[in-house]
């Protein structure tokens, strides 16, 4: 069983047609960074509040160090959550908010006097610690709402989308600062998140969610790499989906019947024939002239984004995104016919 | 407000609208330094005999008394009992909760004289009428929704997830509810308190049903004092309570804002 354990957790609501979130399985280890991503109403927050004890499950299980905390009410857990909105108490000033949970567990004034310094220290806001809330800027807001959860040295520290509402910027900043504050502590973490990009960044894994359900568990890299279906290739990156038909497979390469395209090959671990749709990422597409009788496609836009070109390509019904180093090959203009081409290694046959 | 409502005409209309409005209450303050013995107009004379008089007139002292007593148990209770069922009705799903809001909220809805009557047929039987207590139950009637509206409104406004982040970092429900959402939800009770006190202080129909020789409150002491005499006394007592109302709204202004309490 790992630290933080959660078993055929089930949250329906009432009168709800299907469950918030179901069946949900994931053991998650001490000092991990685990971060929930999905599309809003994925069920993520719920399973966060869940963990929380804000919600309470319909059914499964949650262990945490072993012991059952399934039905333990919120205020026992010891669970450190950052709100999206920070949920920061106006009527205390920036101290007072970090010394709310010590106050509650009766920590001596001295002690609580020098943990809540230690916690704006660590948020590097030290000198605000007199200040009203309504006096500091949504980053510091965000930093005093970390504080206020580590200070009570949770066993588990829960972020609901902390991130959502900084400006870009400082969003990159609280990202970079928030995963070092993490590996500094080494403190179990459970990430709420929509952004991607933040996903990749910051976690050890990622569990990726639709529709109460997870689609897929994985590092970083095998949720980009190797996603497990189409909703994970599609929501994790840029992808182009084609439609084929397996016509033999072995050794883990696939040859395929690709609509448009034609005869290609692909990676494949199922070993199964018959239909299926393959992935190709854009900047994996190779692209170049062909007459038009030998061509899949035309270049419907041309888009350069300085370090990069991206073309559209026609083909048949669909458009397909090609991605090219730009100065790397001839540039190509609206209106060229073109083939397509990848290499086997970078495409991949989903189920 | 928009500057094309700043031109002249308009300022005019708002000048005389509120002139006509307020002009019963100046003719009173003018009255009740008027040296003649009946109220009339114009005054001649300056005089503070009035005022003098109404220090010596133990009928309005005693009810002034009664009324005050009256009012702050008033509003204690209608505190006490209103911001519980504004907390019932706002953050708990319950079957007829949409039942007993319109209950809550109904006596604003009965003429106060049915109500008063209403009131006499049950207190009488209790033999609670002509006291402090009967006073006082007849007047929760007409607070405690007062007190439910305040309190409600501030409890929709407030960013629930102080509470919840208070749950997490280990308070329990109750101290959840004194040291977060009371703080939060202060103004609304506070106006809540003020307006109930106000309004048990100012209450004259539904109390002629249910006073009695041992505690007459103010307002019907001043209702029988006009049936048989009228020298400005009366009008030194009225500017005695408009001040008094004055001060409490600059009360609730200064803790929570008008507008935000009548909106």
């Amino acid at each position: 069983m790992s630290f933080l354990q959660l078993d055929d957790i089930v949250k329906k609501y009432p009168g709800a047609e299907r469950p918030s979130v179901a069946d949900f399985t994931l053991g998650i280890d001490q000092g991990e960074f685990v971060s929930l991503l999905g599309p809003s109403g994925c069920g993520k927050t719920t399973t966060l509040r869940m963990i929380a004890g804000l919600v309470e499950a319909t059914s499964g299980r949650i262990h945490l160090d072993g012991k059952e905390l399934t039905r333990t009410p919120v205020h026992q857990r010891g669970m450190g959550l950052v709100f999206q909105n920070y949920a920061l108490f106006p009527h205390l000033n920036v101290a007072r908010n970090v010394a709310f949970g010590l106050e509650m567990r009766r920590t001596s004034k001295a002690e609580a006097k020098r943990r809540v310094e230690e916690a704006l220290d660590l948020v590097r806001l030290g000198h605000l610690s007199g200040r009203r809330i309504k006096q500091l800027s949504g980053g510091q807001q965000q930093r005093v709402a970390l504080a206020r959860a580590l200070v009570i040295e949770p066993a588990v520290l829960l972020l609901d989308e902390p991130l959502s509402n900084l400006d870009a910027k400082l969003r990159d900043t609280m990202r970079e600062e928030i995963r070092s504050i993490q590996r500094k502590l080494g403190i179990t973490t459970v990430f709420v998140t929509h952004d991607q990009d933040e996903a990749l960044a910051v976690s050890d894994r990622i569990v990726v969610m639709s529709e109460g359900v997870i689609e897929q568990v994985g590092t970083p890299e095998q949720i980009y790499e190797h996603p497990a279906n189409r909703f994970v290739a599609n929501f994790i990156g840029r992808a182009n989906l084609f439609d084929a038909q397996i016509t033999h497979t072995a050794g883990g390469v696939a040859e395929l019947d690709v609509a448009g395209l034609g005869q290609m090959r692909a990676v494949d671990d199922q070993g199964a024939k018959g239909p299926a749709t393959v992935l190709v990422r854009p900047h994996r597409m190779q692209v170049s002239k062909a007459a038009a009788d030998d061509a899949h496609g035309t270049v419907e836009t041309v888009v350069y984004v300085g370090d990069s070109i991206e073309y559209g390509v026609r083909v048949g019904d669909n458009t397909v995104s090609v991605q090219s180093v730009a100065g790397a090959a001839e540039r190509l203009e609206r209106g060229t016919t073109v083939r397509l081409s990848w290499q086997t290694e970078d495409a991949l046959v989903l189920t | 407000m928009t500057s094309k409502f700043r031109g002249w005409p308009t300022r005019v209309v708002v000048t005389l609208l509120y002139l006509f409005l307020l002009a019963p209450i100046l003719m009173v303050l003018v009255i009740s330094f008027d040296a003649q013995s009946t109220m009339s107009f114009p005054p001649r004379g300056f005089t503070f005999q009035w005022y003098e008089r109404l220090a010596q007139n133990a009928e309005f002292i005693h009810g002034f008394q009664v009324s005050a007593v009256v009012g702050v148990g008033v509003a204690l209770l209608a505190l006490l009992i209103g911001v519980p069922v504004a907390i019932a009705l706002t953050r708990h799903e319950f079957r007829f909760r949409e039942v007993m809001s319109g209950f809550f909220l109904s006596p604003l809805m009965v003429p106060a004289i049915v109500l008063g009557l209403a009131l006499l047929l049950v207190l009488a039987p209790l033999k609670i009428t002509g006291t402090y207590g009967g006073l006082i139950v007849a007047h929760l009637a007409i607070t405690v929704p007062y007190v439910v509206r305040t309190t409600s409104m501030s409890l929709m406004t407030m960013n629930r997830s102080c509470e919840e982040a208070a749950r997490t970092l280990g308070a329990s429900p109750w101290r959840t509810f004194t040291r977060v959402t009371l703080p939060l939800i202060a103004p609304g009770v506070l106006a809540g308190g003020v307006i109930a006190f106000l309004i048990s202080f100012d209450e004259a129909v539904i109390s002629l049903f249910v006073v009695g020789p041992q505690a007459t409150t103010l307002p019907v002491e001043i209702f029988h004092y006009v049936e048989s005499r009228t020298d400005p006394q009366i009008a030194a007592l009225s500017v005695v309570l408009i001040a008094i109302s004055v001060l409490f709204m600059v009360i609730i202004e200064r803790a929570a804002g008008l507008k935000k309490v009548l909106r």
